[in-house]
C-alpha cells in the first residue's frame, strides 16, 4: 500500500501543487545582534527566528535599512512558508507571495520605508509566549535593499512616552478652523509662572503644559509603544457667550477582515483607531496600515486649540489656564485637563454609532463607500461594522436587572438602530450643582469587568447597577430643556469628577479615572493576557445559506510543520448558470485558510483542464483567481450578517467569511468578479457515521484529473446516508461537478448521478435548482480494507461521457486532524 | 523616546557593522508575484483605513456671571468625507 505521502503526491500531480511538510530553512537570530541581509528587488528572508524563554516579558524586533521597502513579518509557534514548501509539480519557485506571508503572520510592520518594528509582550493580544518566534522579512519594492535585523527579548516591559508634534504647519485656505498653526508654541510673550508650569513665555507655557498633559496620560497608560500626537493651534472662533476650545481625533480608523489582516487586533469586523491599533500591534499605524512614517504621517491624534481663547471678544476674554495643579476658578479654562480629555478620545475613547440625526439613522453602525475612504452611516457599499467602544456598552432594562448588548447580534437592516437611539437618551434627570449640569445614572452603561471592578468606578450594587453609566441626555439633538446643556452622547461617562466626564469639573484632577479600565479593555491592557485561540474548522462541506448551490469541499489532508492541510474545492456556477469547480490547497492558520500559490499566474484558485487522453489536469495558464477563509469570529462579519443566522450563531456552529476573487492580468489588476460569502457546515462531525467512509477520492497517478468526496452521515434507524460530490472534466476539459446521495448507502447499488441544468451565477439572486439525472455511480466501500475500494461510473454529458468500470479508488481524505 | 529610538538605531548600525565582517550577509530569495502585481510584488493598498466620522470638541459656555461650563460634544469630522487625515497612502510601485 502506498503511504499517505506518497498517495497525497500522487494526486496533487493531478490538480496542482500542494504545499509539503519538507524541511524547511531557517536562520538563528542571537538575541541583540543584527544580522545583515541584502534584498534583490522582490526577495525575502523567511523563518529567521529567536527563541525565548518563560522569563520574556518583552521582544521587539526591529528592522534598520536602507533601499527598497523591506516589511516585517513575525509569528509564534510554527514557521512561514518557505520555498522548501514549494510545489515543483505545477509552478516552479518562486512560490511565496507578499500576501500569503502577511496572511502567515501574527504581526506585522509594512510601513513604505525599510525601517520596521514590533514589540510583544506578555500583555500582547497573542501573547510573548516562551519557545520558538519566527522572523520573515520581504522587500516587496522593485528596488534593492540591504537591511539588519535585529531581535531583542527582555525580561521587562519598556514604558515608551507620548510624543508631541510641534511642527508641520498646514493652512486650509476655504476652512480656517481646518489649519494647523504652530506659531503659539513659540510666541514670545512674556508670562508669569502658573500653577507650578515654570514657562516664561506664552509659548513656552502652552508647549510646557501640552507636555505635562501627555506625560500624564503616558505615566497612567503605561504604553510600551510610542504614540504621537500632532498639536495645533487655529481660529476656531466663538462669542461672548460660547466658543469650542480645543477639538482632537485620531487620524485614521481601520477594521481588519480578510481583505487586510491584522491578527492582533482581538476583534475582527470592528473599527479601531489607529492608535489602538499601533498599540496592539506593538508598531507604527503606519508600521500597521502601510504608507509613510515621516513628519506628521506618523501622527496617531490630531488636537487643535482654539487661539482666538483670551480676546476680548470671545468668553469676555476668558483665557486658558496653563497651571499644573488643578484650575480651581469657575472663569477659565483648564487647558491640562482640557487636553488630556481630548487626547484620551483620540487613544480611542469614542463610540462610533451615530449621533448626527442629518447623517443617518441615530444609533446607526458606521459602513464605507466602495471608494473605502469615506465613512458613512447609510448607503453604505461595505459594512457596516460595530466598533471597539461600542462592544463594552449594555442597554440596561428599565427594570435594572436585565440588559442586551448595545451592538449584539443583528442584521445589516439595523433593527436595532432604534433601541441605541433609546438607550442613549435615557438620562433624562437634570441636576444644576455649582460646577455645572449632571445627568443621573442612564440606561446606556459600560459592562466590561475591567472597568466595573475597578476602583475608579463609583456605580454599586449588583450588576447591572454596578455597570458605570455613560452620558446619555434625553434628546440627543440638544433642542429640549433637558439637554441644553452642551455634552455629547455615548463616548463620555457620568460620575462626578471622572476625566471623561461629558462636563468638565473645577478643580479637575489629572487622573484618567474610569478613562484607563475602559480603554485596557479595548487594547491599552498592560496585564498579561491568555494563550490566543483560534477556530479549528473541519473537514466536509461547507456553504452559504444565501448562495445556495455553490459550496466549498473543504478536506483535511494532513498536518505538517505550517499547520493543517487542506485540499479546497469551490464548486460553483459559471456566467451562464453552468457548473464549474476552481481548485485550491493550502493551510488553516490560525483559524484562517491560507492558499499555497498552484496556478502558473500567482493564482490561489485554479482553473483546471482535464485531458481525457493523457487522464490528468493541469492548471490553466491564467485563471487570477484567489481564496481565503476566515473562520474567526465570522459571526461578526457584514457577511454573516447579510442574513438572519441567528440560529446558527445561537446553536454554537462554526461559520467562516469565504472571500473569492478573481482579477484579469493588467498592472494593477482590474477585479473582475469577487465575493465575502458566509459559510456553515453542511454536516458537523459528531453527525458522522463510524466507521466513516468520508473522505476524498480519487483514480490513482494514472488515472487523476476526477474524484469525489464522501459525507457518511449516520442517520440513525434509516441507516448511513452517503452525500456525494463528483468532480470530473466534461468533453471540452472543463471540470465539472455533480452529486449523488444515497440513503441508506448500500455497497454495490448505482446512486443517480445528479447534476443542476440550470444554476445561477456567483452575483446572481438565487434560482430554484433543477437537477437531471446524467447517469450513475456505484460504489464498494471497504473501511476495514481500503484496497477494496472500487467504484463504477457512468456520465453521460453532452459531447461525450466519462465512464470508469471498477477502477480501483484511493481516500486521501482524512476525517478528522489530530 | 525619538531620541532614544535613533540612539538605538545608531548602535544597531554599529553592530551591524562588526557582525557584517564575520558573518557574510544573507542572500534573501526570489518572491512570486502575484497576478497583475507589476514590478513591485507588494500590493498597493489602504489597510482599510478611513477618517474618523466624528471628532470631539471641548466647548465652553459663558453664564451671565462669568462663569464657564464647559462641556465636550462629539461633531462631524470635516475630514470625513475625504481621504484620511494621515492617509496610509499606496505604496510606490
Amino acid at each position: 500500500m502506498m503511504s499517505p505521502r506518497i498517495r497525497l503526491s500522487a494526486f496533487v500531480a493531478t490538480f496542482g501543487a500542494l504545499v509539503s511538510s519538507a524541511a524547511f530553512a531557517a536562520t538563528a537570530l542571537t538575541p541583540g545582534t543584527p544580522l545583515t541581509v541584502n534584498f534583490g528587488a522582490n526577495t525575502l528572508i523567511t523563518n529567521a527566528y529567536i527563541d525565548v524563554d518563560a522569563s520574556a516579558k518583552q521582544l521587539t524586533v526591529n528592522m534598520t535599512g536602507s533601499g527598497g521597502d523591506v516589511d516585517l513579518f513575525l509569528r509564534y509557534g510554527s514557521p512561514f512558508p518557505d520555498t522548501a514548501n514549494c510545489s515543483t509539480a505545477a509552478t516552479a519557485p518562486p512560490c511565496l507571495s507578499y500576501d500569503m506571508i502577511q496572511r502567515y503572520a501574527q504581526y506585522h510592520s509594512m510601513s513604505s520605508s525599510s525601517n520596521e518594528s514590533i514589540v510583544v509582550t506578555n500583555a500582547s493580544t497573542i501573547p510573548l509566549t516562551a519557545g520558538r518566534w519566527y522572523i520573515t522579512a520581504i522587500n516587496g519594492s522593485k528596488s534593492s535593499a540591504t537591511a539588519t535585523l535585529t531581535a531583542t527579548p527582555s525580561t521587562t516591559v519598556a514604558t515608551a512616552n507620548i510624543a508631541l508634534d510641534f511642527g508641520n504647519p498646514s493652512t486650509n485656505s476655504t476652512d480656517p478652523t481646518q489649519s494647523c498653526d504652530v506659531a503659539p508654541w513659540s510666541d514670545a510673550t512674556a508670562a508669569s509662572a502658573v500653577g507650578g508650569n515654570p514657562g516664561t513665555t506664552l509659548g513656552d507655557q502652552r508647549k510646557n503644559a501640552l507636555q505635562y498633559a501627555v506625560q500624564q496620560l503616558a505615566q497612567q497608560l503605561n504604553s510600551p509603544v510610542p504614540i504621537t500626537v500632532h498639536a495645533c493651534w487655529a481660529h476656531l472662533g466663538g462669542t461672548a457667550t460660547r466658543a469650542t476650545l480645543a477639538h482632537a481625533s485620531s487620524t485614521s480608523l481601520a477594521f481588519t477582515d480578510t481583505s487586510f489582516p491584522m491578527p492582533w487586533l482581538a476583534k475582527r469586523y470592528t473599527w479601531y483607531s489607529n492608535t489602538q491599533i499601533a498599540r496592539m500591534g506593538g508598531t507604527t499605524p503606519c508600521g500597521a496600515l502601510g504608507g509613510s512614517c515621516v513628519g506628521v504621517d506618523g501622527d496617531v491624534v490630531e488636537i487643535t486649540f482654539n487661539s482666538d481663547i483670551g480676546t476680548a471678544g470671545v468668553l469676555g476674554g476668558s483665557p486658558f489656564y496653563f497651571g499644573y495643579t488643578p484650575d480651581n476658578s469657575t472663569n477659565s479654562s483648564d487647558f491640562i485637563a482640557i487636553a488630556m480629555h481630548e487626547i484620551t478620545h483620540g487613544l480611542g475613547f469614542l463610540g462610533l454609532a451615530n449621533t448626527d440625526p442629518s447623517a443617518g439613522p441615530i444609533g446607526a453602525r458606521a459602513g464605507i463607500t466602495k471608494s473605502a475612504t469615506t465613512v458613512t452611516y447609510q448607503n453604505y457599499d461595505l459594512g457596516p461594522w460595530d466598533d471597539v467602544f461600542g462592544d463594552s456598552i449594555v442597554d440596561v432594562g428599565a427594570d435594572m436587572q436585565s440588559y442586551t448588548p448595545f451592538f449584539g447580534y443583528e442584521l445589516n437592516s439595523q433593527p436595532n438602530n432604534a433601541a441605541r437611539a433609546a438607550a442613549m437618551t435615557s438620562g433624562n434627570t437634570v441636576t444644576t450643582t455649582s460646577t455645572g449640569t449632571r445627568f443621573a445614572p442612564t440606561l446606556l452603561r459600560w459592562s466590561d469587568p475591567l472597568a466595573v471592578n475597578s476602583s475608579a468606578n463609583q456605580a454599586t450594587g449588583p450588576a447591572p447597577n454596578n455597570f458605570p453609566s455613560l452620558y446619555a441626555p434625553c434628546d440627543v439633538t440638544k433642542t429640549t430643556a433637558c439637554s441644553t446643556s452642551v455634552g455629547s452622547t455615548l463616548s463620555h461617562t457620568v460620575q462626578q469628577g471622572d476625566l471623561m466626564n461629558a462636563f468638565y469639573n473645577a478643580g479637575q484632577s489629572r487622573m484618567m479615572g474610569l478613562a484607563q479600565p475602559m480603554l485596557a479593555a479595548m487594547g491599552w491592557s498592560n496585564a498579561p493576557a491568555p494563550a490566543a485561540t483560534f477556530a479549528k474548522p473541519f473537514t466536509g462541506i461547507w456553504y452559504d445559506r444565501a448562495h445556495s448551490g455553490h459550496g466549498l469541499d473543504f478536506r483535511f489532508v494532513g498536518h505538517d510543520d505550517l499547520g493543517d492541510n487542506y485540499f479546497l474545492i469551490f464548486y460553483t456556477y459559471d456566467a451562464s448558470g453552468a457548473v464549474e469547480i476552481f481548485q485550491s490547497q493550502g493551510h488553516v492558520v490560525d483559524g484562517v485558510y491560507v492558499p499555497a500559490i498552484i496556478g502558473p499566474d500567482g493564482s490561489t484558485l485554479v482553473r483546471m483542464h482535464y485531458d481525457p487522453v493523457a487522464k490528468k489536469a493541469t492548471p490553466v495558464a491564467v485563471t487570477g483567481g484567489s481564496i481565503v477563509v476566515d473562520f474567526n469570529q465570522a459571526a461578526n462579519s457584514p457577511a454573516c450578517r447579510a442574513i438572519d443566522r441567528s440560529a446558527e450563531v445561537n446553536a454554537g456552529l462554526l461559520l467562516g467569511v469565504l472571500s473569492w476573487k478573481f482579477v484579469d492580468q493588467s498592472s494593477p489588476p482590474n477585479t473582475l468578479e469577487q465575493g465575502d460569502w458566509c459559510i456553515q457546515p453542511l454536516t458537523t462531525l459528531a453527525q458522522n457515521a463510524s466507521p466513516d467512509l468520508g473522505g476524498l477520492y480519487y483514480g490513482g497517478s494514472s488515472d487523476s484529473g476526477w474524484g469525489f468526496s464522501v459525507l457518511d452521515v449516520n442517520r440513525g434507524s434509516q441507516g448511513n446516508q452517503v452525500a456525494l460530490d463528483f468532480y470530473f472534466g466534461d468533453a471540452s476539459g472543463k471540470p465539472v461537478w455533480a452529486v449523488a446521495n444515497a440513503l441508506p448507502f448500500v455497497n454495490g447499488q448505482p446512486i443517480p448521478l445528479m447534476q443542476n441544468a440550470a444554476g445561477y451565477c456567483r452575483s446572481c439572486t438565487p434560482v430554484k435548482q433543477n437537477p437531471v439525472q446524467i447517469g450513475t455511480i456505484t460504489l464498494n466501500l471497504d473501511a476495514s480494507n481500503p484496497a477494496n475500494d472500487t467504484a463504477t461510473i457512468n456520465a453521460n454529458l453532452p459531447g461525450g461521457a466519462f465512464v470508469r468500470n471498477n477502477v480501483r479508488i484511493y481516500n486521501i481524505g482524512v476525517a478528522q486532524q489530530p | 523616546m525619538r531620541m532614544t529610538l535613533l540612539f538605538t538605531a545608531v548602535v544597531a548600525t554599529c553592530a551591524s557593522s562588526a557582525y557584517a565582517a564575520d558573518t557574510p550577509p544573507l542572500q534573501a530569495q526570489p518572491l512570486a508575484m502575484a497576478p497583475g502585481a507589476g514590478t513591485a510584488a507588494k500590493p498597493a493598498f489602504a489597510g482599510n483605513a478611513v477618517s474618523s466620522p466624528k471628532l470631539t470638541a471641548a466647548i465652553a459656555t459663558r453664564n451671565d456671571d462669568g462663569t464657564l461650563e464647559v462641556g465636550c460634544v462629539e461633531k462631524p469630522n470635516p475630514r470625513a468625507g475625504k481621504a484620511p487625515t494621515r492617509t496610509p497612502l499606496p505604496e510606490a510601485q
